[in-house]
C-alpha cells in the first residue's frame, strides 16, 4: 500500500494552480483534504503523474454569509463549519448533515470542495447542494463560471469539471424562514458512507407547499432529486396520506445498486421509509417556523 | 488473590513508546513486497522477473519457481485416518490456489521501490475452475484444489453415537435449523510483520515476528529451511493484537528468513492492511445443520449435527484444517446434560485464503447452535427460555461432568451462574418492557446463552485429535539475583493482554516480593524456555501454572538454604510473607534478599545437594482442559423501518475460576463481546463465484467501533478448577463465544420468528428479508 511515483506541486495561489492544470490537464490530480484521494493513491487505484496540492492556497479557505447567501471556499475544512454554531440557525440542514461526514478526524482534514467535487453518490455534500439549490463556482485560466448543483453531477464519480478547471467556491442561498427541513442518513456503522440518505426541504405558505426538495444519496450512481415526488407536493396542503404517496414515488425514481451491504430492494425500502420520516419532520418544522 | 492493579506494561504502549515490528530499524535493512495472485485457481506457466530486476534500487526478484526446491513446504501433520495433508509452498510455483497467494518477492532498498518494481513482474496464469465453496468442493465431480488428493475433504471426523440411533427418535419433539457462521478474521491493530537478520559471525538467524508462537514458529522455520533450532532465534517484540490470527506460520515469515540467509542483509516485510485481510488467515466459514430431540416437558433427549467448514486452500501450521471441525464437535453440547449425541464434521478445501484460529475457535458454534435450537424448542413447547435452560443444565454435583459431546468438564455451577445473570439483568423487568414495546408496535427482543469455554488445553486433548505439531505444554524459568530481585521467563508471550502484570502479581503474592522487584520476560526463544505460546486461552492456565510451580520450587530451595544456615530440619521451616523465621530464635529471620545473598555466596555448611545460585525451570503439562463458563443476556431493539439493531443492555455472568487481576479479566470479556458483536451484526469476508474477495478493506469489512459497542455489565463467580495449578481457567475467548448467539437470539425474539436458516452477520438487509419472508 504505497502510492506509485508522482510529481508533486504545492503552489500557494489559485493562479499557479490553474497554470499547472493548464499545463498538465488530465495527467494532474488535485489533492485537497486527501480523505478519498489518499487511500486511492495508496491502493494504486489512482496513479496520476502529477499531484497538485491545494493545502498552501490560503485564498481558498474561507466562508462568509451575506444577503445573497453562504459562500464557502473550496479548502474550508468540514470541521470549521461543524464548529460554527450560528450555522445551525442560518443553514440548519447543512449543519445537521456535517456530523455524518465520516469521523471527526476525517472532518478535520476533509474539505468542502473536495467532497463536492469527488461526487461520491453516497456522500453528504452532494445531497445538500441539490436540496438547497446550491451553485458551484469554477475557474480556469480563462475565467470563471457558475454551475447549478443539479447540472454538476454527471455520472458515477464524474462531474461537469474539465481537467483544467478547479472548484473554487460553493454557494448556498439564504435560508427561507418559513421552511422546514430534515436530514436523515442510514449507514451500517457510525461514520460510514450512507446506504441511503435523504435531505428534505419544504416551504409552506398559508398551509400550502410552495417549494419542495427531496435529494437522495446512495440511491444510484449520482445523488439525485426525485422531481416527480417533489412536484406532487406543490400547491397541496400536507397530509400524512400525501406524504406516504410522495415517499413511495420518491423510492420509484431511484436506480439503486445492489452491493454487499444492501440490495437494491432494501435500498428502495429504505428510501420510502426515510423519505416519509424526513418529510414528516420537515413539515413539523415548517409548521413551527410559521409557515402555516 | 484478585486485585485490579494497573498494568504498568501498558503505559509505554499508550504513550506511543511500543516497539512493534515496523519500529525496528537497521541501517542496512532491505524491504520486500510480494507479488500476489489475482486468480483464485490457476496454473502458473511463467514468471518473468527480468524487467523488475532492472529497476533502480531493486536488489533481487525471486519467484516460487526459483526457490521451491530450497524451501520445504508447510506440511502440518494430523494423526487421524480422516486427514489429508497438503503441501503449502512459501511461494506458489506450479499453481495458485487463492487470490493473494504469493508468487514472487521483490527485494529493494525501500518498500516504495519494491512495490513499483512488483508491477513489472509478469506472471502468465492459466485459469482453472474455481472451487468457490465447501458445498462445491464436496461434490463428487468437483475440480480439485490439490490434484494429488483423493478429494477436497481435508478432514472427516465423527463422534458420539450412530446418527440413526433409535434413541434419538424417542423424543416427543424435534427442532432443527441451519446455522451459518461467516468467514471472518481478527483484525489486530498491528498487522503481521517480520524482520530477519542472518549473523555470519555466530551463524544465527534472528527473526523478529509479530507472532503468538515464537517457539513453534522456530520449529516451523527449522523444517522449512532445513537448519537447526540453535541457528535460529525468534523474538516477538511488542505485538499489537493476535486473536489467534498470529498463531500460524506465515509463508512470508519463511521467505523473509530465507532471503536474509541468502543476501546477508536484514530484510523487513511489514504486512499492509489489504494483505492482512486478503492473505494472512481467515477463520470459521462454517455451516452447522443441527437437530434437537426433546420431551414435551423440555428435557433434551439428544442432538445430532453436521458441520461443514470451508477451510480455504491449505492446512495451516500447527493446527491443520482440523481446528474447527474438531472443536465444534466437542462444543455443541455446551453446559447441558442429555443422553444422545451424534456429530460429523468436515473440513473442505476451497480456492480461498487458508483458515487459521480466531478467538472462540469452534466454541462460538456451541451456543450459536444449541442456544438457537433451545429458543426454538421454548417457542414450540411454550416454556420460558430461562426455565428451559435451567431444566437441562448440568448440576454442580455432576462434576467431573462428562459432556454428551465427549469432553469432561472440571467444575462450575451453571444454574447459579444463570441465576446471577437473570438477577443482574432483571430478566422479568426486561420481559415487561418487551410486552409494553410490543403493544406499541416496537420490536424489542431478549436473547440469552449459557456456554462453556474449554481452555488451557494440555497434551491429552491435542494428541487425542492427532495434533502433533503443538507442544501442548508451557514452561517458566524463575531466577532471583543476589540482591533478591526476581526475573521470570515464560513461554506464553503477550499480544497486549497484560501477561507481564498478571505474572508479576502471581510471583509477588507467592513470594511476598514487591512488584517493583519483579521483571517478566516473554517472547524470545533465546531467553524464555520452550513452550506452546499464547492461544486457546492458555497463558494463565499453562504459563501461569508453570510459573506458580516454579515459585513453589523456589520456596523449597529457600527453605533448604535456611535449614542449612541454621543447621535445623527443613520440616520446621516455612517461607511466609517473603521470609523464613527461625523457630528456635523468634527474632531471627532470613528475607528473600538474605537468602539470595547466601545462595550466590555459598557458605561452607551448604550441602552439595543445594546448588549455588537461585534459579528454577519448570515445564507444566496442563490438564486436558479446564472449563470456564458464562451466561450472556442481551436486550435489543430493532428499528421497524430500517431494521437497524440497537443493543440496549448487555449482561455477562462469568466464572473463570481463580482470578489474578479482575480488571484484566473484564478487559478480556469486553473485548471478546465486542468482537462477538462484530460477528453477529457486521463482519463478513465475502467472495464471489470466481474466488475474488469482495470485502478487502476496512471500508467493506466492518468491525465494531465504540458507537456499536454497548455498556457491558459484568458479574462474576469464582469456582476454582480442581485440576489446574492455582485453580485457574482461561477467559480470553469467552466474550466472543457467547455474543453471537445471544444477539442472534435477541433479534429473532424481537421479530417473533423461528428461522430455519440463520446466516450471520444479521445485517439490516438480512433482517429485512427475514421479516418479509415471515410476512409472505
Amino acid at each position: 500500500m504505497k502510492p506509485a511515483p508522482f510529481d508533486y506541486y504545492d503552489p500557494d495561489s489559485v493562479e499557479e494552480v490553474l497554470d499547472l492544470l493548464q499545463q498538465y490537464g488530465d495527467d494532474a490530480k488535485i489533492l485537497a483534504g486527501g480523505q478519498s484521494l489518499g487511500p486511492l493513491l495508496n491502493m494504486r487505484l489512482s496513479t496520476p503523474q502529477i499531484i497538485v496540492d491545494l493545502n498552501r492556497v490560503a485564498d481558498l479557505e474561507y466562508y462568509k454569509s451575506d444577503n445573497t447567501g453562504l459562500r464557502v471556499g473550496a479548502m474550508t475544512r468540514q470541521s470549521t463549519l461543524e464548529d460554527d454554531t450560528n450555522l445551525r440557525t442560518t443553514q440548519p440542514i447543512l449543519a445537521a448533515s456535517i456530523p455524518y461526514i465520516g469521523h471527526r478526524s476525517i472532518r478535520n482534514r476533509g474539505t468542502v470542495g473536495g467532497s463536492v467535487a469527488h461526487a461520491d453518490p453516497a456522500a453528504e455534500w452532494p445531497a445538500i447542494m441539490l436540496a438547497l439549490d446550491g451553485t458551484i463556482l469554477i475557474r480556469n485560466t480563462k475565467g470563471t463560471r457558475t454551475v447549478d448543483a443539479s447540472d454538476f453531477y454527471v455520472s458515477a464519480l464524474t462531474t461537469d469539471l474539465e481537467p483544467d478547471e478547479i472548484l473554487v467556491e460553493i454557494q448556498l442561498p439564504n435560508w427561507v424562514k418559513t421552511s422546514g427541513w430534515s436530514f436523515i442518513e442510514f449507514s451500517r456503522r457510525h461514520g460510514d458512507f450512507a446506504i441511503l440518505g435523504v435531505a428534505a426541504y419544504l416551504t409552506l405558505e398559508n398551509r400550502r407547499c410552495t417549494k419542495s426538495r427531496i435529494a437522495i444519496i446512495g440511491g444510484g450512481p449520482i445523488p439525485i432529486r426525485t422531481s416527480k415526488a417533489e412536484s406532487m407536493l406543490i400547491g397541496e396542503t400536507i397530509s400524512d396520506a400525501l406524504l406516504k404517496d410522495v415517499a413511495e414515488q420518491a423510492s420509484k425514481e431511484l436506480d439503486p445498486d445492489s452491493d454487499m451491504h444492501a440490495s437494491a430492494d432494501y435500498r428502495r425500502h429504505l428510501a420510502s421509509v426515510l423519505v416519509l420520516s424526513a418529510l414528516q419532520k420537515a413539515t413539523e418544522r415548517a409548521n413551527k417556523s410559521g409557515g402555516k | 488473590m484478585s486485585t485490579s492493579i494497573l498494568c504498568n506494561e501498558q503505559l509505554p504502549l499508550l504513550r506511543g513508546e511500543g516497539r512493534y515490528i515496523d519500529d525496528i530499524q537497521f541501517s542496512n535493512m532491505l524491504h520486500v513486497t510480494f507479488v500476489r495472485s489475482p486468480y483464485a485457481h490457476a496454473r502458473i506457466n511463467n514468471v518473468d522477473t527480468e524487467v523488475a530486476k532492472r529497476q533502480t534500487g531493486v536488489i533481487a526478484v525471486l519467484s516460487g519457481l526459483n526457490i521451491h526446491a530450497n524451501i520445504q513446504p508447510i506440511r502440518p501433520q494430523l494423526k487421524n485416518p480422516g486427514f489429508q495433508a497438503t503441501n503449502w509452498h512459501a511461494m506458489a510455483w506450479d499453481k495458485v490456489r487463492y487470490v493473494g497467494e504469493a508468487v514472487a518477492v521483490v527485494v529493494a532498498s525501500d518498500r516504495y521501490i519494491a512495490e513499483d518494481a512488483a508491477e513489472h513482474v509478469i506472471v502468465e496464469y492459466e485459469p482453472l475452475p474455481v472451487i468457490d465453496s465447501a458445498a462445491t468442493g464436496m461434490l463428487a465431480d468437483s475440480a480439485r484444489v490439490h490434484d494429488n488428493l483423493n478429494s477436497n475433504i481435508l478432514l472427516e471426523t465423527q463422534s458420539g453415537i450412530d446418527k440413526d440411533d433409535p434413541a434419538f427418535k424417542k423424543g416427543d419433539i424435534k427442532v432443527s435449523a441451519n446455522f451459518r457462521h461467516p468467514r471472518v478474521t481478527g483484525i489486530p491493530i498491528e498487522n503481521c510483520g517480520v524482520i530477519a537478520d542472518y549473523r555470519t559471525n555466530t551463524d544465527e538467524l534472528v527473526v523478529w515476528s509479530s507472532t503468538q508462537i515464537p517457539h513453534v514458529l522456530r520449529d516451523a522455520l527449522c523444517d522449512s529451511l532445513g537448519i537447526s533450532a540453535h541457528q535460529i532465534r525468534v523474538i516477538a517484540p511488542d505485538v499489537g493484537g493476535g486473536f489467534g490470527t498470529k498463531m500460524q506460520a506465515l509463508p512470508e515469515e519463511i521467505v523473509v528468513s530465507y532471503l536474509a540467509r541468502l543476501l546477508h542483509r536484514p530484510i523487513k516485510w511489514t504486512q499492509d492492511r489489504m494483505e492482512n485481510i486478503k492473505a494472512s488467515f481467515h477463520a470459521r466459514d462454517v455451516l452447522v445443520e443441527a437437530e434437537l430431540s426433546a420431551n414435551i416437558d423440555g428435557t433434551i433427549v439428544g442432538m445430532r449435527a453436521k458441520a461443514i467448514c470451508d477451510v480455504g486452500a491449505y492446512n495451516s501450521f500447527p493446527l491443520t484444517a482440523g481446528l474447527e471441525p474438531f472443536t465444534i464437535g466437542s462444543a455443541l453440547a455446551g453446559p447441558y446434560d442429555f443422553e444422545h449425541y451424534s456429530y460429523e464434521g468436515y473440513a473442505v478445501s476451497t480456492n480461498k485464503c487458508p483458515m487459521g484460529a480466531y478467538r472462540g475457535v469452534g466454541f462460538v458454534l456451541g451456543p450459536m447452535v444449541m442456544e438457537g435450537l433451545l429458543d426454538k424448542l421454548s417457542q414450540k413447547i411454550g416454556m420460558d427460555p430461562a426455565l428451559l435452560r435451567k431444566k437441562n443444565l448440568a448440576q454442580p454435583t455432576d462434576f467431573p461432568f462428562k459432556s454428551p459431546a465427549g469432553p469432561i468438564y472440571d467444575s462450575g455451577d451453571y444454574p447459579a451462574l444463570l441465576d446471577l445473570a437473570l438477577e443482574e439483568s432483571n430478566y422479568s423487568a426486561w420481559r415487561n418492557l418487551q410486552s409494553e414495546a410490543r403493544n406499541e408496535g416496537r420490536l424489542l427482543g431478549i436473547g440469552m446463552s449459557c456456554f462453556i469455554e474449554m481452555t488451557g488445553m494440555g497434551r491429552d486433548t491435542y494428541r487425542k485429535r492427532g495434533m502433533i505439531n503443538v507442544p501442548a505444554f508451557d514452561a517458566a524459568r524463575l531466577q532471583v539475583d543476589r540482591h533478591g530481585h526476581l526475573e521470570a521467563f515464560i513461554s506464553t508471550p503477550s499480544q497486549g493482554q497484560g501477561q507481564k502484570t498478571t505474572f508479576a502479581q502471581l510471583i509477588s503474592s507467592s513470594l511476598g516480593a514487591p512488584l517493583h522487584d519483579i521483571k517478566v520476560h516473554l517472547g524470545d526463544t533465546a531467553t524464555t524456555p520452550y513452550g506452546s505460546g499464547t492461544f486457546a486461552s492458555r497463558s494463565l492456565v499453562s504459563g501461569g501454572g508453570a510459573l506458580l510451580k516454579a515459585t513453589e520450587m523456589l520456596q523449597d530451595k529457600l527453605v533448604r538454604i535456611a535449614a542449612a544456615y541454621w543447621q535445623i530440619d527443613n520440616k520446621d521451616l516455612e517461607y511466609v510473607d517473603g521470609r523464613i523465621s527461625n523457630p528456635n530464635q523468634s527474632s531471627e529471620h532470613l528475607s528473600l534478599k538474605d537468602l539470595a545473598d547466601l545462595a550466590y555466596t555459598p557458605f561452607q555448611k551448604l550441602p552439595p545437594s543445594v546448588e549455588p545460585g537461585l534459579s528454577v525451570h519448570v515445564s507444566y503439562n496442563p490438564p486436558p482442559a479446564v472449563s470456564s463458563s458464562a451466561v450472556h443476556m442481551a436486550l435489543v431493539e430493532i428499528d421497524k423501518n430500517t431494521y437497524e439493531v440497537k443493543i440496549k443492555d448487555y449482561v455477562v455472568a462469568e466464572d473463570c475460576g481463580t482470578k489474578v487481576n479482575q480488571a484484566i479479566v473484564e478487559g478480556q470479556v469486553r473485548g471478546g463481546v465486542t468482537q462477538g458483536i462484530g460477528i453477529a451484526l457486521l463482519e463478513e469476508l465475502s467472495y464471489d463465484s470466481e474466488g475474488q474477495l469482495l470485502s478487502g478493506s476496512l471500508m467493506d469489512y466492518l468491525v465494531p467501533g465504540i458507537y456499536e459497542t454497548p455498556v457491558i455489565k459484568i458479574v462474576s463467580m469464582e469456582t476454582p478448577s480442581p485440576w489446574s495449578v492455582g485453580g485457574f481457567k482461561g477467559v480470553g475467548e469467552s466474550g466472543t463465544i457467547g455474543a453471537p448467539a445471544t444477539i442472534t437470539n435477541a433479534i429473532l425474539d424481537a421479530l417473533e420468528i423461528s428461522a430455519q436458516d440463520i446466516q450471520l452477520p444479521l445485517t439490516p438487509e438480512r433482517i429485512f428479508r427475514l421479516k418479509n419472508e415471515k410476512k409472505s
